[in-house]
């Protein structure tokens, strides 16, 4: 299944979902939960707004400045014992994730949620060579099992109803069925607690890297991300490059948005703080600490001025929550492990402007994501300059172009405007439906297309002016 | 495929992107206090009473917080907190705090059976940690805006303690209670720039998910319990 998924694929993966009931209902539910939990946590400060703006400078400092931070980061990170490599692409982060376990003769993973494994394909790599690596975040363990990839940057198994969840505990598992989140939780701790203790390696993410400690951050609610740096001999983090922030007061603050703008929370259950490998005389923790500095298509944001601020990007979710589109269509039909607004920004750069130029227009130019934004990124300016590059690199429909050249020769001119409106006010009469919508190829199926009124404005405002 | 062969090589390529990206410019470090004037613009509000304003955000998270003036009340309470459970397996920190309030002495009065680690290796004390009902240690800060606590591995305090028993319980001076995490973090970067332990974590609540549903639920793989003592 998850290989079927790719963004060229959008407006299928969009038909395929948008009709689903339960889908949309668990969507719903999910990103209104999200919300309201947010706006009550955020409500803490009455600086939120300035919290932003504060945010965003510390991550254009370090963005602007991001081989110095970088070359203090590792710098720190080495002298404290964890072991650097940098990988230039996602298949070279991969292969050294199985150098690394190969060299240890490394057999069970256990592994954290994150984004950038996502990214990496690191699962299918590690299985096609014979290693069992286990999601161990309850939402994550749900989705490898319906080997399925993330909908949600933050909720990885968003869009699943407690009854489908149920059934698949039941038809993977063994367990009798129940659709009771206390009991499936239940299940999913005994089968993962034994697998914590019998891996030998611990794969996680980096939410954070402290430049000026070489310390790496992981922020998490289960637990699981303690337990897989904890207990294996081995821990391998895999890091975003842009992840850095220049010293422990500017990662308060960016702690203090992020479980917010993430999950509504003040703080999450678990912020790790990992410094290095096992010092002398601890009980225990491992005796390995690895870190992976990944590229993979960062600096092609980074190159471009319009999209470098997307790079500021903690990983939140909230922009996703907040979007009107998304909320429509869920994660799986963006196609790519990146979904909602930032996703629609990044993915085009990641995956190459062909597979991902039906991203950008995936977006009512609201600008919701931009305003929720923790960091302030400008996300729908981006979207628009991501428009703008496919345009000019004549990815778009040659008809698109053609009737943008009519759209133009009618607005330009008011006579011309009123005649196109008469003219479209009768065609829209003349093909209307009864519930007031119009059928047109390639539009209506995913959306409602109302016909125009009987009326123009103008029309209307001249008949009260008789009155 | 260069690359990978050659690690160093992907370290070189990446900071000459980055350079082509950026400028040379990229490669200059902002001095520290181009940090700290962004910092210097946000004004914080701090809670009058940092000790309720704590243990209202502890039970918020999930967890539960108690107050103790004086070692007896500490005392009693722990009677009553073990009373409800079984011949109860204790993991405890060798801790300095936890000696002078005597909480071991405590433990092997009411029939607990207190875990010995010392000597042992990681193995041994995962195992003891798992067979373990409560674990016992401490905490070097809290937070009155969320109600965490900032816990640290030493050679006392094991990571196992606060991760597989279902219970967490660490204990926190009254005196190292701080508005937030911000007020904290000059201490913090001291900690981390200075013989850093291996590890950190900030505890705020119990180990919980909301993957099903948004359902909220305690437990998933961490304790099903988080409590601190505020002495």
């Amino acid at each position: 299944m998850a290989s079927e998924l790719r963004p060229s694929q959008f407006k299928k993966l969009v038909e395929e979902r948008i009709h689903n009931p339960v889908l949309r209902n668990n969507l719903a539910r999910a990103t209104s939960t999200s919300l309201k939990k947010r706006a009550t946590v955020v409500a803490d400060f009455d600086n939120w707004e300035e919290m932003r703006s504060a945010a965003h400078d510390i991550k254009k400092l370090v963005i602007n400045h991001l081989s110095a931070y970088l070359d203090q980061f590792v710098g720190q990170a080495e002298a404290n014992g964890i072991k650097v490599h940098f990988a230039n692409t996602g298949g070279d982060a991969a292969s050294q994730v199985l150098d690394i376990i190969k060299a240890h003769d490394g057999k069970y993973v256990v592994k954290s949620k994150s984004m950038a494994t996502e990214e990496i394909h690191l699962n299918h790599v590690l299985e096609e060579n014979g290693i069992e690596s286990l999601e161990t975040d309850l939402g994550e363990y749900i989705i490898q099992l319906k080997d399925e990839i993330p909908s949600h940057i933050t909720a990885p198994a968003l869009h699943l109803s407690r009854q489908e969840i149920g059934k698949l505990f039941q038809e993977k598992l063994g367990i009798e069925y129940s659709e009771n989140p206390e009991e499936l939780t239940a299940v999913a701790r005994d089968i993962l607690r034994q697998k914590f203790l019998d891996a030998d390696i611990g794969i996680s993410g980096v939410n954070f890297g402290v430049a000026d400690s070489g310390a790496i951050c992981i922020v998490e609610n289960e637990g699981n991300a303690r337990l897989s740096v904890s207990l294996p001999k081995v821990h391998i983090a895999v890091m975003g490059m842009e992840k850095l922030v220049p010293d422990a007061q500017s990662l308060a603050l960016l702690l203090k948005m992020l479980a917010r703008s993430a999950t509504g929370q003040r703080i999450t259950s678990y912020t790790n703080l990992i410094t290095g490998p096992r010092r002398d005389g601890e009980p225990d923790g491992p005796e390995e600490v690895h870190l992976i500095i990944l590229d993979n298509g960062r600096t092609d944001l980074l190159k471009d001025p319009e999209l470098r601020e997307s790079l500021y990007c903690i990983r939140c979710g909230a922009c996703l929550n907040i979007c009107p589109v998304y909320q429509t269509i869920g994660g799986h039909s963006y196609g790519t492990h990146y979904p909602g607004p930032i996703g629609s920004v990044i993915t085009p750069v990641f995956d190459g402007l062909e597979e991902g130029k039906k991203l950008p227009f995936a977006s009512s130019l609201c600008g919701s994501c931009t305003e929720i934004c923790p960091v302030k990124i400008p996300l729908h300016h981006m979207l628009l300059h991501q428009r703008k590059r496919i345009v000019e690199s004549k990815l778009n429909k040659r008809w698109e172009k053609i009737a943008f050249r009519f759209w133009h020769l009618f607005m330009m001119n008011p006579t011309r405007y009123r005649i196109a409106g008469k003219f479209g006010r009768f065609f829209s009469e003349l093909l209307s439906k009864e519930d007031g919508s119009i059928n047109a190829p390639g539009w209506s199926k995913t959306r409602y297309f109302p016909a125009m009124p009987k009326k123009s404005f103008k029309e209307l405002y001249r008949e009260r002016e008789h009155e | 495929m260069l690359s990978k062969r050659d690690p160093m090589s992907a370290r070189k390529d990446i900071f000459s992107k980055i350079e082509s990206a950026l400028g040379s410019n990229a490669n200059a470090r902002p001095d520290k206090n181009a940090v700290d004037a962004i910092h210097a613009k946000l004004g914080w509000t701090v809670p009058t009473d940092l000790r309720a304003a704590f243990i209202q955000r502890v039970e918020e998270s999930g967890g539960e917080a108690y107050h103790f003036s004086n070692t007896q009340e500490l005392h009693a309470w722990l009677a009553d907190f073990l009373k409800d459970i079984d011949s109860p397996r204790v993991m405890l920190a060798a801790h300095d705090m936890l000696n002078e309030l005597d909480v071991h002495s405590q433990l092997q009065q009411y029939g607990c059976e207190i875990g010995e680690t010392t000597g042992l290796d990681s193995a041994a004390i995962t195992n003891i940690a798992e067979q373990s009902h409560i674990g016992i240690g401490t905490a070097s800060a809290g937070f009155a805006d969320c109600g965490a606590v900032l816990t640290t591995v030493s050679p006392q305090e094991s990571r196992a303690l606060s991760l597989l028993p279902d219970t967490h319980i660490v204990f926190l001076r009254e005196s190292d209670l701080y508005p937030s995490m911000t007020e904290f973090s000059n201490t913090l970067q001291t900690q981390l720039t200075n013989n850093p332990a291996s590890s950190y974590t900030f505890v705020g609540g119990p180990s919980k998910t909301a993957d099903i549903e948004k359902t909220l639920v305690q437990g998933v793989h961490g304790p099903r319990r988080f409590v601190v003592c505020l002495i």
